[in-house]
């Protein structure tokens, strides 16, 4: 099926001239620590905590509505540390979910309503699908499709998983236009 | 002038570059439960892994069970998919491969020459073999002669095995297993909570809940819980007293929140459907001394105190001293006590767990030659090309042999 | 959701009658015939362990019975078990270390456990001692009785060998262990006929005879016959003319049952939280453990990564890097790359026997300009003609692979697409990425088709009426079946092969349900 386009408000976005659309609603802790490569899309009410760690994500990410992405942390001998988290490129969070993961790869989505525990790696092109609670530490490798609570490789991906991805990304970030008024 | 053996057997390279490709590549067993499929390689202890028999639909995202086909073409498309997940899984190509399926002397013939069928004509496996179920499980023991008594999902079948034969006549086959338990299980949950429920409104929820439950909870439920009584006790509940004491009655989360009391008296009433007798006086016990009885009189000794005991449901807590009490008692009844003169039961002990001896036979028999002496090849089915040669088959039989070849 | 993994919803039929996804679906560049992973055969070409990414050679792998040696599944949950580490070990490593720990109390110790992060249950859970080495090192529980099923194998090889041996001395063997010949004639003949005993006996000793005259190698060829046929050597058994030893074996002892119910079950409240679920029981297949106090954590699963080849021609249609972390490939043919896809874009309600719009949009993959025709689903003279073509290139006079069938898909609907032509311009990866505006409309380009609705670089929607079967129910499926046929370039062709050619596939679009109308 064919993309159906996404309407934004205009106001509310701020559109870099990177490219990137990002909703006027989110929480960006820590700005300074968050790098958004070009293209990408935050919207409404997410929320990427770069306070804790830096916050890196690739060209054409998605942050679907309420997603968090928050650096996670291990506990070491002397106390705490939090770890910087990459997203790679084309790179889709359905919304409501929680990533709370170490490294997340190029081509992979993530569905609605996910939590992606500590230290979790998600290798390049996987697919999580929607609900999925991942444990932690839980290293979801390439062309697998993880799903269920605890997160169990369900399926695998054909081998052409990253044209979809990329073509899924491209395809939304030009379908999501602005509300014609 | 008798003629050369080349002539007498005729050999094509296709057959042979079938052999050849096989002896590089391990053979592997499967056997298709009812509930549960075993896959794993000729000649190793156990098998790799135990799946249910069932198959999720990529449409649909229907699960579908495998023995749930409605006609032969569904069934085709079932066991394709399942067995690609299955050497899918571990990598494996069908491709040339040979095979080992153990199946019941008693599965049915449509099955058989439709997994035939995929087996051949769409993976193009180059040898199977089919092994029967109950005389592959002798081969766990070394022994030559036993009564095998297989309570599986679907049903309980006895074949008694005598110097490497089964006894076909001596068969005994009915539905007295898993699937009977956690149907009795399931009405007795409901008659409990019809007869003990406090309020109309408490009654409607809980008896909503239990028709809900899935079958695998039901049988999680089965395995978990509940128990197989002993004798003493059985005879009470036959008559409808309560004995005393009353196992402790467990309370058991369904998807970890909703509580779901299991009285204790339905934990041990739950298996009672396989050992008590109903009108006609058919019971598992009933159906292993009618077994034996179906046999030569020289023979039944010698089966009797070669007792094989497997199947998935035989491994329930005390099953095996309850038939083993039900036989000592049902031997002194009168319709038994003048034909049959036995006075012990002796019970084997397989290497394997009782719900994988089925399985482990045949990959001891796989690793033989003999296995494959007794295979089909791809060859020989496609000349063939009608159905699978089976021992039930008229058109098969009428040729006097099981041979599949014309020009054999 | 569009990533069309999703739903199922444009189907083409592969090579081996299957209906799969575009997606999972590759293209033989020798036969020129759709194969999807049913009708391929894979080869594994690395095994890794997803956790550590250690990688395996095949072989090694497969004595290793494909699992990783330092990594664990918990045995409870199956999730990956974390290492944990302490300075204050437990169990017998801590003991052994212990005497010398006056030795070395300067150099701290660390010990090593498992612990789940999901559920909680760790090794200690089960008294399983503390180890002092990181990685490995945790000891491989083997199947309780494998000396002894070793013992069987052995015995019935030698059992088996020997009759076979006394067949080939055309010998009436005494004890026809594993002769199956035997017992399926003689239970055929009990079954055949068993309430008259005498004639059955009589029947069987007949069949028995007669059974003895024939060719004794009625069921396929042995590995013996195969070898004289080609001269090889005989195997030894049948070429020593001493007989075949069967190593001594003792047969299992029958006891009378001694088990007993245990009493306490009457008594003691039961845990379940300590009994462990068929799952857990069944991913341990070996042991089968019923307490949860017997477990033992799992070895991780090797990932397996696999190249595919064609199962006719056996050319590869798959191969990717041997670097596991890698998702790239070196060889992809890929439908996905190998021809034009279809999407559908939009769709009107459908009611029976009445024309709807499908708005449906076609890819071009290739770098080339390609013209594509669509054809009838009936159509004799397309199969004939397309069968031609697959004889004129496929030069390895291979059987061609029968394949049996699979679940057809049902039409329930009609259109007018066929006999239509459209042409798509090259891909250009560059463009993809700008930002022209969508839609060009190609009205005034007199060439193309009126429903063409707009072009865009390799990208072209068209408009077609689908008209579902008058016969259909409210809420039935509308499903479209057509024939797709476009111009295929080979890139490196062999010189004896034209470089040009039509390919075809046969696609199934469900295109949804019947409206069920208020107003019928």
């Amino acid at each position: 099926m064919e993309l159906p386009d996404v309407f934004y408000n205009k106001p509310s976005y701020v559109e870099m001239a990177s490219g990137n659309k990002v909703s006027r609603q989110t929480l960006l802790c820590g700005s300074q620590n968050i790098v958004l490569s070009g293209k990408v899309i935050i919207q409404k009410g997410a929320i990427m905590r770069g306070d804790l760690a830096n916050v890196r994500t690739g060209r054409y990410c998605i942050l679907s509505e309420n997603s968090v992405l928050r650096p996670p942390f291990k506990k070491l001998t002397k106390g705490v540390a939090f770890f910087p988290l990459h997203v790679g490129d084309h790179v889709f969070i359905g919304e409501n979910s929680v990533v709370n993961a170490l490294q997340v790869g190029s081509c992979t989505y993530i569905g609605k309503n996910c939590v992606v525990g500590r230290n979790c790696v998600l290798k390049d092109c996987c697919y999580v699908e929607d609900n999925t609670v991942l444990a932690p530490d839980t290293v979801v490798s390439s062309f697998t499709k993880y799903g269920g609570s605890p997160g169990k490789c369900v399926a695998e991906l054909p081998e052409c998983m990253q044209e979809l991805m990329t073509d899924f990304t491209v395809n939304y970030y030009k379908h999501f236009v602005p509300e014609k008024i | 002038m008798p003629l050369p053996i080349q002539h007498e057997y005729p050999l094509s390279r296709g057959s042979l570059h079938d052999f050849g490709i096989t002896v590089d590549k391990q053979p592997s067993v499967i056997e298709f439960g009812t509930k549960y499929t075993k896959f794993g390689f000729i000649g190793e202890p156990s098998p790799r892994c135990i799946i249910p028999s069932e198959v999720t639909l990529s449409d649909t995202n229907e699960t579908r069970k495998l023995f749930s086909y409605t006609s032969e073409e569904d069934l085709y498309y079932l066991l394709v998919e399942l067995i690609h997940a299955l050497y899918y899984k571990f990598a494996l190509t069908p491709k040339g491969r040979r095979v080992v399926i153990v199946e019941s002397l008693l599965a049915s013939t449509l099955f058989k020459d439709t997994l035939a069928k995929v087996l051949f004509d769409h993976y193009h496996f180059a040898v199977v073999t089919f092994v029967p179920s109950h005389l592959v499980s002798i081969y766990t023991l070394a022994i030559s002669s036993g009564l095998v008594i297989d309570v599986g999902h679907e049903e309980a079948v006895v074949i008694p095995v005598f110097e490497n034969f089964p006894v076909l006549k001596g068969w005994q086959g009915q539905s007295r297993a898993a699937k009977a338990v956690e149907e009795h299980l399931k009405s007795l949950l409901i008659e409990d909570v019809e007869q003990n429920s406090d309020s109309e409104e408490a009654k409607k929820k809980s008896i909503e809940l239990i028709n809900k439950l899935s079958d695998s909870t039901l049988e999680d439920i089965r395995v978990r819980c509940c128990f197989v009584t002993t004798y003493e006790r059985s005879l009470l509940l036959a008559e409808g007293k309560e004995p005393k004491p009353c196992p402790p009655s467990v309370d058991y989360y369904i998807n970890g929140d909703t509580k779901l009391i299991i009285p204790g008296s339905i934990r041990e009433k739950a298996y009672e459907t396989i050992f008590q007798k109903d009108g006609e006086q058919n019971s598992l016990p009933n159906m292993v001394l009618d077994s034996i009885l179906q046999c030569s009189i020289d023979a039944r000794k010698k089966l009797a105190e070669n007792l094989i005991i497997i199947g998935g449901t035989s491994m329930a807590l005390g099953f095996k001293p309850r038939l083993d009490a039900e036989l000592k008692a049902l031997i002194k009844v009168p319709a038994y006590n003048d034909k049959l003169f036995l006075t012990t039961f002796k019970y084997h002990t397989p290497p394997t767990k009782a719900n994988c001896v089925t399985w482990l036979g045949g990959s001891i028999f796989g690793a033989t030659e003999s296995c494959i002496h007794h295979a089909v090849t791809k060859e020989n089915y496609n000349s063939q090309a009608t159905s699978y040669p089976d021992w039930s088959n008229y058109y098969i039989r009428q040729m006097g042999d099981l041979r599949i070849s014309p020009e054999l | 959701m569009a990533l069309s993994l999703e739903k199922e919803v444009v189907l083409i039929e592969c090579g081996c009658g299957c209906v799969k996804p575009i997606v999972k679906l590759f293209l033989c560049r020798f036969c020129m015939k759709i194969r999807c992973s049913y009708c391929l055969c894979h080869e594994i070409d690395c095994c890794f362990c997803a956790y550590c990414t250690m990688s395996l050679p095949p072989g090694e792998a497969r004595v290793k019975k494909n699992r990783c040696s330092s990594c664990m599944d918990c045995p409870s949950c199956f999730q990956a078990l974390s290492l944990r580490a302490t300075s204050a070990g437990r169990g017998a490593s801590f003991e052994d270390t212990s005497g010398k720990a006056q030795g070395d109390n300067a150099k701290a110790t660390k010990y090593y456990y498992f612990s789940c992060s999901f559920c909680r249950w760790s090794t200690r859970d089960v008294d399983l001692p503390d180890r002092t080495i990181a990685i490995g090192g945790w000891p491989e529980k083997e199947h309780p009785n494998t000396s002894r099923i070793t013992e069987l194998i052995d015995y019935y090889k030698a059992v088996a060998a020997r009759d076979l041996k006394d067949k080939n001395k055309k010998i009436a063997p005494k004890t026809n262990y594993l002769d199956m010949d035997y017992y399926s004639s003689y239970i055929r003949l009990k079954l055949g006929a068993h309430n008259k005993d005498n004639r059955d006996d009589k029947e069987f000793h007949s069949a028995k005879s007669s059974r003895e005259q024939a060719p004794r190698h009625s069921l396929g060829l042995t590995q013996s016959l195969a070898r004289q046929k080609v001269g090889l050597p005989a195997f030894h058994y049948a070429r020593d003319t001493g007989s075949v030893t069967v190593p001594p074996i003792t047969p299992s002892e029958a006891n009378e049952c001694t088990e007993e119910l245990p009493e306490d079950i009457f008594m003691n409240h039961t845990d379940l939280s300590k009994i462990a679920t068929l799952p857990q029981r069944f991913a341990q297949p070996e042991f089968q453990p019923e307490l949860c106090s017997d477990f033992y954590p799992i070895r991780k699963i090797l990932i397996l990564r696999k190249s595919g080849r064609c199962w006719v021609c056996e050319h590869n249609v798959l191969k990717p890097e041997i670097q596991p972390i890698s998702v790239k490939h070196k060889l992809n043919t890929s439908c996905f790359y190998h021809m034009p896809e279809v999407r559908i874009v939009s769709v009107n309600p459908f009611y029976p026997g009445k024309a709807s719009n499908v708005i449906l949009k076609f890819i071009n993959p290739f770098g080339y300009k390609t013209n594509i025709s669509f054809d009838r689903l009936e159509s004799k003279d397309e199969e004939e003609n397309a069968d031609v073509i697959v004889k004129k290139i496929s030069k390895y006079d291979r059987e061609e692979t029968k394949f049996g069938r699979v679940k057809k898909v049902e039409v329930t609907a009609y259109s007018n697409i066929y006999n239509r032509t459209v042409v798509l311009q090259p891909k250009n990866s560059a463009a993809d990425f700008d930002d022209t505006p969508d839609l060009i409309p190609a009205e005034n380009d007199s060439s193309v088709d009126e429903n063409c609705l707009w072009t865009k670089n390799n990208k072209t929607a068209i408009r077609i009426a689908v008209t579902p079967n008058s016969d259909l129910q409210p809420g039935d499926k509308v499903v479209l079946g057509f024939s797709v046929i476009y111009s295929f370039l080979q890139s490196n062709a062999a010189p004896d092969l034209p470089a040009e050619l039509n390919l075809s596939f046969r696609i199934f679009l469900s295109l949804g349900n019947i409206v069920i109308s208020e107003e019928s």
